[in-house]
């Protein structure tokens, strides 16, 4: 009996030992959320795409954790080889690091590698709200102050700063209804007519647009979203500081060689290009990019860190930690 | 009669080979992952999406939703051998049908939970099939101040699953809404008992705590007894199947549970965990001899596990006929749909029919499927007891161990289950339940979050939960619940029970 478990624990420590050899040669695609988000949907197929040209496997590792910080320290302490990179949404880079305080991470540890799709954000009001245009809305909300409630998917995200900003911009604050995580509470209680208005993605609300139970009064973004031809934007609306998107990104850790991040970028862009993936894509909400260069991306990433900076300076928003 | 021809289409589609390949695909792999500790559908459906986008939609579906029901199933069998509920709607089927394992009962238990599901699945499929356009509606009813009265309601519940004193079943639901404070406050953004540990902002793991707990405290439990009597559990299998008297007991709670389960799985959200443990509560209440709860009362497993299998079976009416996912699951396979370019929502019904129809048929094969792949193996599950415990223990342990590790990737979740191991044996040596604890962990938040979304849109009227029918209806029922619990009758019943 003895022997069987000194074997069993020479089984264990051989095992132990050669498991971090063999992650380390693995590549893999870290996303800051648990497996089955959007964001994880994604990662997964630029995974198949990675594989599908250099036929090694790719795999996605979920590190969810603190809002996705956890998954951007896991890539800090990645080998800068090329063999582990990360999904992220850009407000992660943009956004947080002016709102939250405790954050570890910032946009000098990432070398971007691809800006791989992206989508608007959406004002929503419930199909109860009699109000078919955004200035008859707000005619409406001024009725009734008790109507100046708008929810999001989640505190301090880009869906909630964007909500403030318009109520700056029209002159009428208003308060935020926040949710975890978004997902379907948050839509039921719209078409419910339970919260009258929510400031949130584009692409979970195309369906519900369709079918008439909510209306999407304005997008986020220069050009009007493909899936909504119909919508205008805020800027043709006449607010022209309102923009804004949420793209999702693939990231390399910052010290990887620039030759590797252009090597990763042209077979990920060259992936994206395929017609059949782009229309998936596309159905599923999302404006599917990956024509943007490492540079570019890096350099419009740095434009909108600024931007957010100087909103978030204006309104005095702090997260409370 | 248009169900019928409907029926029969949906039959067509779903009994074709192919179709009927992806069925059991699909079940046998759901019940793999109920099986195996900590891993969960929502991953295993995630991490099969990319291979299945290039199949017919039909057969796709076919087997992601068989992957979902079929995990439901396999759920109960860890629950009731080990003790380990492998997600929140089975740690009420975890209080009873452990103790009947224990008592050598595991075969009932298992066949019981297993009938119960085939049965409450079929009459889901049946409530899905025949009023899903009415039942739809049931979701947009329920707004922040309803979800608060049934919080509430779920919250006093979880006082009534304990077997033992009131006032130890209340202070454990305390604890657990206070474990269930630490976490990011969702309406304010602001951290809460996370000491600058990053893990805790998203909360305790539920897998984790319930592993901790209820797994791992009851193993150190087991070996805090002296041998012979650890032995006494493994060595008394007496029959394995349920006798007459099992089913006779085991029918009421089987067709309350599936009512119950079939109501409560259209709401998003929380419907399945309050579906098992209101059936609990209400198999509790209606029984001629509640002092049998908590010590191996088949009703208890009985009611429980129909009700989570109704509501997984009618948790699809949202989906189908609205498009809108009332859980995780169900917001995968809207993404699968998207993809191969079926748009989700009232007109898959009637663009989609054999889609839509064939799904549902395909339902009824797959719980057929289920029941038969699943009850041969009641006698292997149960034989599996058997085996010495220097064997049995630290397989389990290590299979959780691996589960618990896959959550995220993350230590973390291992030493939060090392942590609340050690709680959950002095959980053990004070006669404390772990049950109303984690209820109360998972209820809390959800309480908070969604009264204080009602006085935010109300501006701060509280008379919102009591102007509305459904919120004052449950709020009611809550305080009856209440008062109940407290009465010297039910005190004095209880006191009799706890004596014996």
């Amino acid at each position: 009996m003895k022997r069987l478990y000194a074997l069993a624990g020479a089984v264990m420590a051989v095992a132990l030992c050669a498991a971090p050899g063999t992650a380390s040669a693995q590549n893999r695609i870290f996303v800051g959320t648990v497996a089955g988000s959007d964001l994880d949907g994604l990662a997964r197929r630029v995974a198949e795409v990675l594989a599908a040209s250099d036929g090694a496997r790719w795999i996605v590792e979920n590190r969810p954790g603190a809002g996705g910080a956890l998954s951007f320290e896991a890539l800090k302490g990645a080998p800068a080889d090329g063999a582990t990179l990360l999904m992220a949404p850009s407000g992660a880079l943009t956004l947080a690091p002016h709102t939250r305080g405790n954050l570890k991470y910032s946009m000098a540890d990432v070398a971007p590698v691809s800006r791989v799709a992206a989508f608007d954000v959406a004002y929503i009001v419930s199909a109860k709200v009699p109000a078919t245009t955004l200035k008859a809305y707000f005619d409406w909300v001024k009725q009734d102050s008790a109507r100046a409630v708008f929810a999001t998917p989640q505190f301090g995200g880009i869906p909630h700063m964007f909500g403030i900003k318009l109520g700056r911009a029209v002159g009428l604050p208003l308060d935020n209804a926040a949710y975890r995580g978004g997902g379907s509470q948050l839509i039921t209680d719209v078409v419910g007519g339970h919260v009258l208005a929510a400031s949130s993605g584009v692409a979970e609300w195309l369906r519900e647009h369709q079918a008439g139970t909510v209306r999407i009064l304005a997008t986020s973004g220069v050009k009007r979203a493909p899936q909504l031809p119909n919508v205008p934007t805020f800027q043709e609306l006449g607010y022209k500081d309102l923009t804004a998107s949420i793209a999702y990104l693939l990231l390399a850790p910052a010290p990887t060689p620039k030759a590797t991040v252009d090597a990763i970028a042209a077979r990920v862009n060259k992936g994206l290009a395929d017609p059949k993936l782009r229309e998936a894509l596309t159905a599923q909400g999302f404006v599917v990019d990956g024509t943007t260069a490492p540079a570019t991306v890096a350099a419009n990433l740095k434009a909108e860190h600024k931007l957010w900076g100087d909103m978030i300076k204006e309104t005095g928003f702090k997260m409370p930690n | 009669m248009d169900l019928f021809s409907n029926l029969a289409t949906g039959f067509g589609v779903a009994l074709s080979l192919q179709n009927l390949a992806f069925a059991l695909g699909g079940v046998f792999i759901g019940t793999l992952i109920g099986v195996l500790p900590g891993l969960g559908p929502v991953p295993a459906i995630a991490m099969l999406l990319p291979s299945i986008y290039t199949l017919d939609p039909t057969a796709a579906l076919i087997m992601l939703a068989g992957v979902y029901y079929g995990a439901q199933y396999g759920g109960s069998t860890t629950a009731i051998l080990i003790n380990l509920p492998g997600e929140s709607s089975s740690v009420v089927t975890a209080i009873d049908g452990y103790q009947m394992a224990r008592q050598g009962r595991a075969g009932p238990a298992l066949a019981v939970a297993g009938l119960g599901s085939f049965f409450a699945g079929c009459v889901g499929t049946l409530v899905l099939a025949g009023f899903a356009p009415a039942l739809a509606g049931i979701a947009f009813a329920f707004g922040p101040a309803e979800y608060t009265a049934l919080m509430l309601v779920g919250i006093v519940g979880a006082v009534v699953l304990a077997s033992g004193s009131v006032i130890k079943a209340v202070g454990m639901v305390l604890l657990g809404l206070l474990l269930g404070q630490i976490n990011t406050d969702a309406l304010s953004g602001v951290e809460r008992f996370s000491f600058g540990i990053p893990e805790l902002t998203d909360g305790l793991g539920f897998v984790a705590v319930a592993m901790g707990l209820f797994g791992f405290g009851e193993i150190i439990g087991n070996l805090n007894q002296p041998p012979q009597s650890r032995d006494v559990f493994t060595r008394d299998v007496k029959n394995v199947w349920p006798s007459r008297e099992d089913f006779r007991q085991a029918m009421p709670a089987v067709l309350r549970g599936t009512a119950l389960g079939s109501v409560l799985g259209v709401l998003p959200g929380g419907g399945a965990i309050l579906a098992s443990f209101a059936a609990y509560t209400l198999e509790k209440r209606v029984s001629s001899t509640p002092e049998r709860f908590g010590k191996g009362a088949i009703q208890g497993v009985a009611g429980p596990e129909s009700a989570n299998n109704a509501a997984a079976q009618t948790s699809f009416i949202p989906m189908l006929t609205l498009g809108i996912p009332p859980n995780p699951v169900m917001a995968l396979m809207i993404g699968a749909m998207v993809v191969m370019g079926i748009t989700p929502g009232p007109k898959v019904m009637t663009d989609n029919p054999d889609l839509f129809w064939g799904l549902i048929a395909s339902m009824w094969i797959g719980n057929l499927m289920l029941i038969v792949l699943n009850l041969p193996f009641v006698g292997i599950w149960v034989k599996l007891l058997t085996l010495p415990y220097r064997f049995l223990f630290p397989s389990i342990v290590c299979f959780c161990v691996i589960g618990l590790y896959t959550l995220s990737n993350n230590n973390f979740d291992i030493y939060l289950a090392g942590l609340f191991a050690a709680i959950g044996f002095a959980f053990i040596k004070l006669r404390c339940e772990a049950g109303p604890l984690l209820l109360g962990m998972v209820l809390g938040p959800m309480l908070e979050e969604n009264l204080r979304r009602t006085l935010l849109v109300a501006r701060g009227d509280w008379s919102v939960l009591v102007t509305r029918p459904i919120s004052c209806t449950l709020i009611l029922l809550a305080a009856v619940m209440l008062l109940a619990a407290l009465s010297p009758a039910v005190r004095q019943r209880r006191a009799r029970a706890f004596g014996d």
